[in-house]
């Protein structure tokens, strides 16, 4: 058999396969290399948090725990800081309980996937100052929470939208179109 | 909504991915403390500086491409804090500005090289000046390191140090942490982690050691209560780190100015804080010195 026949065309290749590989990569590539251009005060916006979120309530709370360790690691190995396994920790928790949600009513609207992103967001960087206090890098409560966490979840409430209408776009399968009537 | 029925399969598959997550919780558990009990040269810190070295590429391409993103950022920056301090000459400043920024885009990059030209003229002997770009950062709260697209091809190794041009010349920026052949790591001297040794020029012999504060500035420790410090004067590297071991740093670079003294009558040391000349979180261009002479080597070596 041929290699040109033995060729699978992409239409028959399950959404699943490639739609998460894909919507992880992208926003991956986006969050360690501009994403930390643009931050304001110590805030650095957090298209992860709304990506394994949308996962999370789409695919099941395993696939957003998956997602969310792997995104996690990822950061932690292509940024230049000094922690792995803290990140991909609180991403994969993030991802379990956005799974929580999934296959209820709310997952399919935005209010509660970008609400649940912003907290996500905050949670996060709560989390990693935490693990930092804990290493001696800590900062004190107020800019932790001025400088860090309000940033961030003000930035990131301002890109969820778009990552979660990209993330649903890519992970719901659309319905095929009825046919016309004579 | 979905009615579920808790059947025997639904309950077994639940249970699978439940012990699913935890094992997966333990995992970066596990890696979590393997990494921060293995040495700098570790396998997980090996894996680790190699994804750097892959990903670096594609950051310096992205860190190209949003550049005049950045331009049009820093221009509104500047804008607004010019009419927050002068409100009178806004009309004139806005004129000024918006010619000014037309001809930035075009001369930023010339004008951070002219400024490298002058830089190290003290150590020319011992380093040579490789001119790198910034392509990545880290989270600003926890770290002030960067990512540079120069490496050991180019001749930096760990602890070759790192300078920006400045208004006086150059100015010590940081250091290097981990190089690669096409890129390397840099510990900025702001990042919680660092030390320098310092001295307060014209305060007399009384060495101390830099450290970051949380807010970006820096504080030089150890200076005895007999030093003449007072505001205004200028921070340089002592060429020390403790107990008169050799530093990484050579001696004498530019690192900031004191914006502060202080102490209590029971004190033995001065409080000084020091206000470094460059700005790391706006950092773009900047200077990696490449030990070429043994004594340069014998210092980058520690």
């Amino acid at each position: 058999m041929s290699a040109a026949s033995r060729a699978i065309p992409i239409d028959s290749v399950p959404r699943s396969v490639w739609a998460i590989p894909l919507l992880l990569g992208v926003v991956l590539l986006l969050e360690v290399t501009v994403m930390p251009f643009i931050g304001i005060l110590n805030g650095v916006p957090d298209l992860l948090a709304p990506t394994v979120v949308a996962i999370g309530m789409l695919r099941g709370p395993l696939s957003g725990a998956v997602a969310g360790m792997v995104g996690g690691l990822f950061i932690e190995l292509a940024s230049p800081i000094g922690t792995l396994g803290v990140l991909a920790l609180l991403y994969l928790c993030v991802g379990a309980l956005a799974g929580r949600y999934h296959e209820r009513e709310e997952s399919m609207g935005l209010v509660v996937p970008i609400v649940f992103s912003i907290v996500a967001a905050g949670a996060v960087e709560l989390g990693y100052g935490v693990v930092q206090a804990l290493l001696g890098n800590g900062l004190g409560p107020a800019d932790l929470v001025g400088q860090v966490i309000l940033p961030s979840m003000a930035l990131t409430a301002l890109l969820s939208p778009p990552v979660l209408l990209a993330a649903r776009y890519l992970l719901v399968p659309r319905e095929p179109k009825p046919e016309a009537s004579a | 909504m979905t009615t579920r029925t808790r059947s025997g399969p639904f309950r077994r598959r639940t249970y699978t991915r439940r012990l699913a997550i935890i094992g997966l919780a333990l995992a970066c558990l596990a890696i979590f403390t393997l990494y921060f009990r293995e040495s700098d040269s570790g396998p997980l810190h090996s894996v680790q500086d190699a994804a750097g070295g892959v990903v670096a590429p594609v950051q310096t391409v992205a860190a190209r491409a949003i550049e005049p993103g950045q331009d049009a950022w820093t221009w509104a920056r500047d804008t607004n804090a010019a009419r927050s301090r002068a409100a009178d000459l806004e009309k004139e400043n806005a004129m000024l500005r918006s010619e000014l920024v037309a001809a930035r885009a075009g001369a930023d990059r010339a004008e951070a090289t002219r400024g490298m030209a002058t830089v190290g003229t003290t150590f020319a002997r011992d380093y040579e000046r490789v001119p790198a770009r910034v392509i990545a950062k880290s989270e600003p709260a926890w770290y002030e390191r960067g990512r540079i697209d120069v490496g050991t091809s180019d001749g930096v190794v760990v602890n070759s140090p790192v300078i920006a041009p400045a208004e006086g010349g150059a100015a010590l920026v940081g250091v290097v942490t981990a190089a690669r052949p096409g890129s390397a790591d840099v510990t900025y001297i702001t990042d919680p982690q660092s030390r320098v040794g310092a001295i307060v020029v014209g305060s007399g012999n009384h060495p101390g050691i830099l450290e970051a504060t949380t807010s970006g500035q820096l504080k030089l420790e150890g200076v005895d209560r007999d030093a003449a410090v007072e505001e205004g004067q200028f921070v340089v590297t002592g060429g020390f780190s403790s107990l008169d071991l050799p530093s990484v740093y050579p001696p004498e670079l530019q690192i900031g100015q004191v914006t502060g003294v202080g102490s209590q009558e029971t004190d033995i040391e001065q409080s000084i804080q020091v206000t470094p000349f460059v700005d790391t979180r706006t950092l773009r261009e900047v200077v990696a010195l490449a030990p070429s002479s043994p004594r340069a080597l014998r210092r980058a070596q520690g």
